[in-house]
């Protein structure tokens, strides 16, 4: 059997968070922001529900791929048993956790920005809706540390690992 | 090296309905990136259904933090992180995400054995909260002042080519509530409060000045023609006052801030106006040229008062202030209507006024403040200073 190098591993890195802007400064101040209108085309009960796994750390991959994670396989997700328990096994490492409902619901919002062209202005100004798209209700939760997995094999094989500091690229989501 | 199977196979609904003793690959989606336009949003299930049934909006202007809105309500909205790795995995069928159409359809069909995939589209930096808070209605208020409705608005109303009219800082509804961080119910009803009328669809406050003239031609109309201040006839009010020159609208609005109609349920019914809010308006009006000797206020307020109506000084909670100097009381105008509404701002605006407050004083100033979570004893903690110099003293405010 062939033993496949891990390309992601958990590391645990601190992450910065960036500031959440609705409202960006507008190009013209005199031009007048419309307010953002929360869409649904879902409708209740009808929602579709997404899932969130999370765990304490930051996933890194390695250099070689890290610039290439589309389809990038990070870890097996396990549910040993009728119990609402799980391990996930990322790399050499295995987590422990287990599937618990939010104490509220988080809705997905994906923001549209429409570009309206006013007559007698070239001015274009862009109108931001947020749709919902999804509601998470659940969370598959690790909360452990990981636990290295000793075997003799991967053992051997470990050096190929690689664990590395990069900074965690902040994601600002400015609209 | 095989690579995993690109696509969203399994996705959410693998890892939401998992079966014991089974498991699935987690990976990177095809689409994986830091899709900035995809934002979490925490809210308490009370609010779902206004969020699903679009009954939501933010709010705010490009310098102020955003607020969301419900039909009634005011949320303040807070970006919490996360330094936990949160891994998002859209449902399968996600056509928003993934735009390209993929059929994968066939590849489960075909392939039991293939390992169930879910994918992850983005590493979450954390999720929206919302806060309730008080409506920004102090913003309400200076923006309709900038630009009271008064005697000058009448004389252009009756210029007829006054088609070029002035509309700067004048304010529709659709503009107040692009403007003012509130809900639509706090924003009709902080109008409501402020007595602001509609005219010519602008929100307009009306001129103290020119609500004095108004009131009294009604009161002087009610003497001439003998109306019965409790019964007032809307159409005859209205149409005498039109006479004298006065606009319609604000004719009505007239007989809306100072009185009520007798029977609420009756369309048409007459009205009555209101003692307590007449008896203020004219304690105001003489109060305007500054502070006055007790008795000599309550003669001239006495005397201004209509037949009928008694005056109180008790009236004037909230409106006035009353000062010792030697053995003389004054009195002088200090409205809670003038004082900002947002609670820190209002503590300093009464200590400026007074660095020390006696309950009874002080309660009038108050008692409208309403800050979500935060009770009038929690109020008084956070904002002032309690002192009590003995056990049966009435206990004094003061600034902390």
């Amino acid at each position: 059997m062939e033993t496949r190098k891990p390309e992601t591993a958990i590391c645990f890195a601190a992450k910065s968070c960036s500031q959440f802007d609705f409202f960006p400064p507008h190009p013209r101040k005199d031009k007048r922001e419309m307010q953002i209108k929360v869409k649904c085309g879902c409708g209740e009960g009808n929602c579709p529900e997404w899932a969130i796994v999370e765990l304490q750390g930051v996933i890194e991959a390695q250099p070689a791929v890290q610039d290439r994670l589309q389809n990038l396989e990070i870890g097996q997700l396990c549910r040993p048993s009728s119990q609402e328990n799980y391990t996930f096994t990322v790399g050499y490492h295995e987590l422990t956790g287990s599937k618990v409902p939010l104490k509220k619901p988080l809705l997905v919002l994906k923001k549209l920005r429409h570009l309206d062209s006013e007559q007698n202005d070239e001015l274009e100004t862009s109108r931001v809706e947020l749709e919902v798209i999804g509601i998470i209700r659940h969370r598959i939760l690790f909360k452990t540390r990981p636990k290295a997995l000793i075997s003799s094999k991967l053992y051997l094989t470990s050096s190929n690992f690689w664990i590395y500091n990069q900074k965690k690229q902040t994601s600002n989501a400015i609209m | 090296m095989q690579q995993p199977q690109p696509g969203c196979e399994g996705g959410a609904e693998a890892v939401l309905n998992f079966q014991p003793n089974s498991s699935i690959s987690i990976a990177y989606h095809p689409f994986f990136g830091p899709h900035n336009d995809l934002i979490l949003l925490e809210l308490d299930e009370k609010l779902l259904p206004d969020v699903l049934h679009q009954r939501v909006t933010l709010r705010g202007q490009p310098d102020e933090d955003a607020v969301l809105c419900t039909r009634s309500k005011t949320y303040a909205v807070k970006f919490v992180g996360t330094s936990n790795s949160v891994l998002l995995i859209p449902p399968s069928d996600q056509s928003t995400v993934c735009e390209k159409s993929q059929d994968f359809d066939e590849i489960i069909e075909n392939d039991h054995n293939k390992k169930v995939v879910a994918s992850v589209i983005k590493v979450v930096p954390g999720n929206l909260e919302l806060v309730e808070v008080a409506p920004r209605l102090d913003k309400l208020k200076m923006l309709l002042s900038e630009n009271l409705f008064g005697f000058d608005d009448v004389s252009e109303m009756e210029d007829l080519d006054g088609m070029e009219k002035n509309v700067k800082s004048l304010y529709t509804w659709d503009d107040l509530i692009e403007k003012v961080q509130a809900s639509d119910d706090e924003l009709r009803s902080g109008l409501q409060t402020l007595s602001a009328v509609e005219i010519d669809g602008y929100w307009r406050i009306v001129d103290e000045k020119y609500m004095d003239g108004i009131l009294n031609m009604l009161l002087q109309n009610s003497v001439l023609n003998d109306w019965s201040l409790n019964a007032l006839i809307e159409d005859e009010v209205v149409g005498v006052l039109e006479l004298d020159g006065f606009p319609r609208k604000i004719a009505l609005h007239c007989l809306e801030v100072y009185g009520i109609r007798v029977d609420q349920d009756v369309g048409r019914s007459p009205w009555r106006l209101d003692e307590m809010r007449v008896c203020v308006h004219i304690a105001r009006g003489i109060l305007r040229g500054g502070k006055m000797k007790m008795e000599n206020f309550m003669a001239e307020w006495i005397r201004k008062i209509p037949e009928g109506m008694q005056a109180n000084f008790d009236m004037l909670e909230g409106q006035v202030l009353t000062e010792k100097l030697g053995i003389e009381t004054w009195v002088h105008s200090f409205s809670v209507s003038s004082l900002p509404c947002a609670p820190a701002e209002r503590f300093s605006a009464l200590f400026r006024e007074r660095s020390k407050w006696e309950w009874k004083d002080l309660q009038p100033y108050i008692r409208d403040l309403s800050v979500p979570g935060l009770s009038s004893e929690g109020l008084l903690l956070k904002y002032t200073r309690r002192t009590q110099p003995t056990l049966d003293a009435e206990p004094i405010f003061s600034a902390r």
